[in-house]
């Protein structure tokens, strides 16, 4: 594994709902830059063959988010191993339902759950960790369509407008402490699995991406979130940056 | 002739507030109203007011009900609203509450309720109009974010998510009823004198209405916009956020 600058050594950092795409690009950027780095996914293989290919400083979990005392179990679990946490990363989410014939009750909740309140469980483990340290990062994937709306996803766009919410939430909470936390807005990906059906991303693509240059990738995605993470990011608060070489500009 | 004349409408949270004040307007403008609340006293108190104007009114209220959070509820709110006041045209997604507490103090049960009633009630509800308006080929849809949905408040993570979340959720509604001549649109309330900003502790309560250029806002003043919103003046109308909130905003 190629090294880079070590802009993150001695720092750990945790990503939830690591197993999507973008969090494992983050992950292999972390690490290269010195990073230890741990990805917490209930959807294991990718990010325990991943953990096994980056080797030291990397460790797959497996704790369900779902459930409020695994936060703080979690972080401790993290803290034994590497002896802090100083960001935590918080992946995109799932679409299950797309449309509104196909997205029942039960559905919506199990998207907001997955993709909220895992998300909020995670802030919550580390809340302990940021505060006694006086520092701290958190950079969490929302979506473009959560600024663009996205007819195909509505579940999705939603929870990942939701996401909004809670990213300039804990910068009002938590930056009289020294944390810092933003958000990306990644247009769609041009590889690997946000949780879409096929048919879904062509209706997306259809609509959105051709007018585009071109899709970003996951890795594009992962080297901002490195950069809000950074030291060079911390001025950086309270926001979300679209990742998207320009899509939002066609329905601002 | 009123502006919503022959129109029905539904609204959410009814019995008091900004939604009492949008259904007391509609009904000045000839609309027949479905009064909702999970409060039944207040919703029906509410209902024999606008009935003593000479209103045309339905309740469904009370605990379940009136719940939006409760799927079987919303279906039966919109039957009565087709089945006693003969159609529906209009839903105004008013609904809401607050349960503040810091990130760290916050238990799920706040997490949760709030995510419950303000966003899938809103989500609850429009599903329940979807099919109706989308073969009608019209309706209004008015959602209700607010401030805390562009830029949270300390202790309102629920309330900031669930607030930013309906403002997603009405992009992507309106981008998917835009062809059914169907308007969904959505409002970010700033200060307004009800009940749920009453809440905010006294010793802020001056430094943060002093803020406001034109001063406190009153619950009419968001609901003249939702009118305006449901009216044909704004036809052409759709999936748009609309900050009412005297320049708190700008």
């Amino acid at each position: 594994m190629k090294t880079g600058s070590g802009r993150f050594s001695g720092k750990t950092v945790l990503i939830v709902n690591a197993a999507g795409s973008i969090g494992l690009a983050a992950a292999r950027l972390f690490h290269a830059e010195s990073a230890n780095v741990v990805m917490n996914d209930t959807r294991g293989e990718a990010i325990v063959q991943l953990a096994e290919l980056l080797g030291d400083r990397a460790w797959a979990t497996n704790l369900d988010l779902l459930d409020a005392e695994a936060g703080p179990r979690l972080v401790n679990s993290v803290v034994d191993r590497f002896g802090s946490v100083d960001i935590l990363v918080c992946n995109e989410g799932s679409s299950y339902g797309g449309n509104m014939e196909g997205i029942t009750a039960e559905v919506w909740s199990q998207v907001m759950e997955r993709n909220l309140t895992t998300v909020f469980h995670a802030l919550q483990g580390v809340y302990g960790q940021f505060r006694s340290r006086g520092r701290g990062s958190v950079v969490m994937v929302s979506s473009l369509a959560a600024r663009t709306g996205c007819a195909g996803m509505i579940d999705y766009a939603s929870s990942m407008g939701g996401v909004l919410g809670l990213m300039k939430s804990v910068s009002r909470e938590w930056s009289r402490w020294g944390v810092t936390c933003s958000a990306v807005c990644p247009g769609p990906i041009a590889e690997g699995d946000q949780g879409l059906n096929s048919d879904l991303r062509s209706q997306y693509a259809q609509t959105q991406v051709e007018l585009a240059s071109r899709n970003v990738t996951a890795e594009e995605v992962a080297k901002v979130i490195l950069f809000l993470a950074s030291e060079d990011g911390r001025p950086i608060n309270g926001q979300a940056i679209n990742v998207d070489y320009g899509l939002h500009i066609y329905s601002f | 002739m009123g502006r919503l004349e022959g129109k029905v409408a539904i609204v959410t949270g009814s019995g008091r507030g900004i939604g009492k004040s949008i259904a007391r307007l509609f009904i000045e403008e000839g609309a027949a109203v479905l009064i909702n609340d999970l409060d039944e006293e207040a919703a029906q108190l509410t209902a024999r007011e606008l009935q003593a104007a000479g209103g045309k009114v339905s309740v469904v209220a009370g605990n379940p009900d009136g719940d939006v959070t409760n799927e079987s509820s919303c279906l039966r709110i919109v039957e009565a609203a087709r089945e006693d006041l003969g159609g529906l045209h209009i839903l105004v997604n008013n609904a809401g509450t607050t349960l503040d507490r810091v990130i760290h103090k916050m238990d799920d049960r706040a997490w949760r309720f709030i995510l419950d009633v303000n966003l899938k009630g809103t989500f609850l509800m429009t599903k329940a109009v979807y099919d109706y308006f989308k073969r009608q080929r019209y309706g209004k849809i008015v959602n209700m974010s607010s401030m805390a949905g562009l830029g949270s408040n300390i202790g309102q993570a629920n309330y900031a998510t669930s607030k930013s979340a309906v403002i997603s959720f009405t992009k992507s509604v309106a981008i998917d009823l835009a062809p059914y001549n169907v308007c969904v649109n959505v409002l970010a309330p700033g200060i307004i004198d009800t009940r749920l900003t009453r809440a905010i502790p006294s010793e802020k309560w001056e430094s943060v209405t002093q803020a406001i250029p034109m001063g406190l806002g009153r619950p009419e003043h968001v609901a003249r916009v939702v009118l305006g919103l449901c009216s044909e003046d704004f036809d052409y109308v759709t999936g748009q956020l609309i900050v009412v909130s005297g320049g708190l905003i700008i």
